[in-house]
C-alpha cells in the first residue's frame, strides 16, 4: 500500500476528519461503481458506497495497516451490497425491463476473425442491456464477475475481498461467465 | 459433443489467460474444423468484451460532502481525546487551579485578621485598636492561631502554634503558646502553610513540608 494513504488512515484514527475526506476522494470512484454493478439502480449504489465509508470510518482501528487498503473497503462496500440484494430480493430488480436494445446488432459485431477493440465505447443502450443481464446473476457469481472484468483485480485480491480460496473464485467466475452467455446469447436471438 | 468437456476446459484456460502458447494453437486449430466450440468461444469473448466495456460511471454529485456529513460523533476533536488520554494530568491540573484561585481569594480577603484553627474558640479572642487581637489572661485557646496583618499580644495561653502572618506578636511574660511561633511574611510560605491544612483535611497526612 501507497505510503501516501497509509499516513492518510494513521491521521484518521487520530481524528482527523480531512484526512478521512482525501480517503473519500480517491477511492468514491471504484467503490460507487462496484455498488452500482453490484444493485443495478444508481440511487441505492451511492447509499451503499456512502455506508461503506461510514463503516471503513468506524472500523478504521480495525484495518490492518500491512494490508491492502482497498482490499479492505471493497470487501465493505461488497458485503453491503450483497445484504442488500439479499434483503430487496424480490422488489430490486424483477420489474425492470429487459432495455429496448437489440441484443443482436451488438453481439453480432464482433468477429472471431478480428481482435477486439480495446478502447470501443459502449453506448449507453448496451451499458443498460448488459448492466441488466448482470442484474440475472446470482450474487455470489455477479460479485467474482464484477471485480474480475469490471475492476480488473487480480484472483488474490478478490479472494481476499471475498474471503473464499482462489480455485472456489475461479470457479465461480467461469459459472458466472457461462451463465451470462447463455443468457445473452438468448437475447442476441430474441 | 465428444470434445466439448476437454475443449470447455481449454477455452477456460485460455480466457483466463493460463493457457501455454501450444494450448492456444491447439484451440485455434480446433475451432477452425469445430464449429460448435468455436461458437462457444466466440460468445464467450464477446461477453466479456461487453462486460470490460461497460466502463464506469461518474460518482454522483457531492457525494464526499455527503459522505463527511454523515461522519458519526465517534471520534472528538484531537483536543478532547488527549484530555481523555491523560485523566491524571487533567485531575491534577484542575486541583492545582482550584487549590491557587482558593489561596489566592484567602490572601486577599481581609487585611487583619485572627483565626484560630478550631472555629468554636475564636469568640475567646479580644480585639482592642490598632489591629491588635489579644488572648486573655484566663484563655486557653484550643488550635492554632492564625494572624494576617495584625499584632497579637498573648497574655492566655496557646495549645499549638502561633502563625504570623506580616503580624508581630506581643508576648507576655504570663502567655505560654505550647507549640511554635511562625512568622510568615511572604505569599509563598503562607500558601505552604494552607496547603498543609488542605493535605492534613483532605487526605489524613501532613507532608513533610518545610516552611
Ligand atoms: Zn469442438
Amino acid at each position: 500500500m501507497s505510503d501516501k494513504v497509509k499516513q492518510l488512515i494513521l491521521r484518521v484514527r487520530k481524528g482527523d476528519h480531512d484526512a478521512f475526506a482525501k480517503i473519500v476522494e480517491f477511492y468514491k470512484k471504484p467503490v460507487y461503481n462496484i455498488c452500482l454493478r453490484m444493485v443495478g439502480i444508481p440511487q441505492e449504489a451511492e447509499d451503499l458506497a456512502q455506508d461503506a465509508f461510514l463503516r471503513a470510518y468506524t472500523n478504521i482501528d480495525r484495518y490492518e495497516l500491512d494490508k491492502k487498503f482497498s482490499t479492505w473497503l471493497y470487501r465493505i462496500a461488497t458485503n453491503l451490497s450483497i445484504d442488500y440484494l439479499r434483503r430487496k430480493k424480490p422488489a430490486a430488480y424483477l420489474d425492470s425491463e429487459v432495455p429496448g436494445t437489440d441484443g443482436f446488432t451488438m453481439y453480432s459485431q464482433f468477429s472471431i476473425d478480428e481482435p477486439l477493440p480495446e478502447e470501443r465505447v459502449v453506448d449507453q443502450e448496451t451499458k443498460e442491456w448488459v448492466q441488466y443481464e448482470i442484474n440475472q446473476l446470482p450474487p455470489k457469481y455477479r460479485s467474482a464477475i464484477i471485480l474480475k472484468y469490471i475492476e480488473d483485480l487480480s484472483l488474490k485480491e478478490i479472494s481476499e475481498i471475498l474471503d473464499l480460496p482462489v480455485p472456489t473464485v475461479k470457479t465461480r467466475i467461469h459459472r458466472g461467465r457461462e451463465a451470462l452467455r447463455k443468457r445473452m446469447k438468448r437475447s442476441k436471438k430474441r | 459433443m465428444a470434445c466439448s468437456d476437454e475443449m470447455r476446459k481449454l477455452i477456460g484456460r485460455v480466457l483466463d489467460e493460463e493457457a501455454s502458447i501450444s494450448e492456444r494453437h491447439e484451440l485455434e486449430e480446433h475451432i477452425q474444423t469445430c464449429s460448435n466450440c468455436r461458437e462457444h468461444y466466440k460468445e464467450l469473448l464477446s461477453t466479456l468484451h461487453l462486460i470490460k466495456n461497460i466502463g464506469e460511471e461518474p460518482v454522483p454529485e457531492f457525494f464526499t460532502q455527503k459522505v463527511m456529513a454523515r461522519l458519526p460523533e465517534r471520534r472528538v476533536s484531537p483536543k478532547m481525546s488527549w484530555f481523555k488520554r491523560h485523566p491524571f494530568i487533567v485531575a491534577a491540573a484542575c486541583f492545582v487551579v482550584l487549590m491557587v484561585g482558593y489561596i489566592t481569594s484567602l490572601w486577599n480577603q481581609t487585611t487583619f485578621q485572627a483565626e484560630v484553627s478550631d472555629e468554636n474558640q475564636n469568640d475567646k479572642l479580644v480585639y482592642s485598636a490598632n489591629h491588635t487581637v489579644i488572648v486573655p489572661k484566663d484563655q486557653t485557646i484550643k488550635g492554632d492561631l492564625i494572624v494576617k496583618d495584625g499584632k497579637v499580644k498573648i497574655e492566655g495561653r496557646v495549645d499549638g502554634d502561633v502563625v504570623l502572618i506580616n503580624s508581630d506578636s506581643l508576648l507576655a511574660s504570663a502567655g505560654h503558646v505550647s507549640g511554635h511561633i511562625k512568622k510568615v511574611d511572604q505569599i509563598l510560605g503562607w500558601v505552604w502553610y494552607h496547603i498543609k491544612g488542605f493535605f492534613t483535611s483532605v487526605f489524613f497526612v501532613t507532608p513533610d513540608f518545610t516552611t
